[in-house]
């Protein structure tokens, strides 16, 4: 397979996964609520990465080059337990 | 360590529910590193406006600052990657170049040509003192404004602005040498008008109907004015903030809001002014009072730092708001002639409360549009007070040691 080399820079709270988002999420709170230790549960499930779609674009469009949508994903994992 | 090198397939992985590829081949991805030269881009024009008309005390204010800002920020990258850079273990060692990012050397850059396109081209008492007001600042401004926040994308406060706001306090008072206009003598350049005698436009009384006439008005246009050497030219500044809205660097939204509520402001104190003086024109105060000053520069390369504003665009939009609202304020009633620093960093510290996210929404719903009619209708009231209980009488705008 092909490999390309990616340089992760820190998020520069652009936005622009926020307005990118299809469903409205802000996929930013989400990230810093997810690198606190231990995470704030009660704050991930208010901020509602269940209605992510995984649609990527947030991904997509990140000029620092993070792997947003991954975040989210797990931001949706703990969102799922009780 | 978050800023690291890592290898991912080319090829993302395929997902039933994730964009199609038409929908991804419209998003226009800008690495950040462009974004970072997009703004030194930006602030070319103005750069190269002030090195013509301030010859080398131009190059003097912003070199001085870009050394010193991108050396400490060369220091913390030496800092923060020191396990990596002197491990004994030869597989997790790196060089110094391999940890060095683009974006280490061209933030800090902005950030000194800011700062330095902010401060004056006169002269100090005494004479040196002006490169240890330079280094001093800039070291400042670096350390306590971006690095002891971790850096870039952690910092609340404009690292420019902390630097400014710095100098002000402890040095403004020795700014007092001869304004060096037309360094270079190009005989194309206009003299300095004489409203500007002193060392901003707007330390002149604010009931000096004379102030506000259209000679006066297009002399601050073209920047044959005293003050800072990035703020006099306001042509330039709108070519780098018009390059910066169509790059899609700078939000339009806090633009907007910031500029429309501060001419509104500035409108009722010019109503209010017309009223004990009906030859001021409410109309050429206002244009006075936006085209005089840092506040075309601030709004065209500082407010719009996405690092140190909110993050959703109804947040923006409250937060240019609250912004224009500090100016006016502090323009009109403190003892600081010029409040777009001050502002700035007021801003940035209310920029957090704002983007709360119990209350911060990601859409414009009824709830921001109720929030934004009661700011505008607060800040506007509260300033209308205001300017009723004002003292016409006396000389507003005090002229003190920050009339920088």
């Amino acid at each position: 397979m092909e490999k390309k080399t990616v340089t992760i820079h820190p998020c520069i709270r652009c936005g622009r996964c926020i307005r990118v988002c299809p469903v409205a999420l802000n996929p930013v709170n989400i990230m810093s609520t997810m690198k606190t230790m231990p995470v704030d549960r009660a704050k991930v499930k208010l901020l509602n990465p269940l209605a992510c779609t995984d649609c990527q674009l947030c991904s997509e469009i990140c000029p620092s080059n993070i792997d947003v949508a991954t975040i989210v994903k797990r931001a949706k994992t703990i969102a799922k337990l009780p | 360590m978050e800023e690291n090198k890592i290898v991912t397939p080319a090829a993302p992985a395929s997902n039933p529910a994730s964009a199609t590829e038409p929908e991804k081949k419209k998003i226009r991805k800008q690495p950040l590193h462009w974004m970072l030269i997009d703004v030194i881009i930006a602030l070319a024009p103005t750069t190269l406006l002030s090195y013509l008309v301030f010859g080398v005390y131009a190059i003097r204010n912003i070199l001085i600052p870009v050394a010193v800002m991108v050396g400490a920020e060369l220091i913390f990258v030496l800092i923060k990657n020191r396990k990596t850079l002197f491990s004994k273990d030869e597989k997790t060692k790196k060089s110094f170049k391999e940890v060095l990012n683009l974006t280490d050397i061209l933030s800090p850059i902005i950030s000194g040509m800011i700062f330095g396109l902010m401060t004056q081209s006169c002269d100090t008492n005494p004479t040196w003192l002006i490169y240890f007001i330079l280094i001093v600042s800039s070291l400042f401004g670096i350390v306590f404004g971006k690095l002891v926040f971790g850096g870039l994308g952690r910092n609340i406060f404009n690292p420019a602005a902390v630097s400014f706001v710095f100098m002000l306090i402890c040095w403004g008072s020795k700014f007092t040498g001869a304004y060096h206009y037309n360094a270079w003598g190009l005989p194309f350049l206009p003299e300095v008008a004489s409203f500007s005698a002193s060392a901003t436009p707007l330390s002149q009384s604010a009931m000096t109907a004379s102030l506000y006439g259209w000679e006066n008005i297009q002399a601050l246009f073209f920047g044959n004015v005293t003050g800072g050497m990035g703020e006099s030219c306001k042509i330039t500044l709108l070519l780098g903030l018009a390059y910066l809205l169509i790059r899609k660097d700078a939000d339009w939204r806090v633009v907007v809001s910031f500029a429309l509520t501060f001419l509104a402001m500035s409108l009722i104190g010019g109503l209010f002014f017309w009223g004990h003086d009906s030859s001021i024109n409410p109309l050429n105060y206002t244009l006075y009072q936006f085209l005089s000053g840092g506040v075309l520069f601030g709004m065209a390369f500082m407010i719009v730092d996405p690092v140190t504003m909110p993050l959703t665009s109804p947040s923006r939009v409250i937060y240019g708001m609250v912004l224009a609202l500090f100016v006016v304020f502090i323009r009109t009633f403190a003892s600081a002639p010029e409040g777009m620093a001050y502002a700035i960093l007021m801003g940035n510290a209310v920029g957090c409360f704002i983007d709360y996210y119990k209350w911060s929404q990601t859409k414009f719903t009824w709830k921001v549009w109720v929030a934004i009619a009661c700011i505008a209708v607060l800040g506007l009231g509260l300033f209308a007070w205001a300017m009723n209980g004002y003292n016409y009488g006396t000389t507003a705008m005090v002229m003190l040691g920050g009339a920088l």
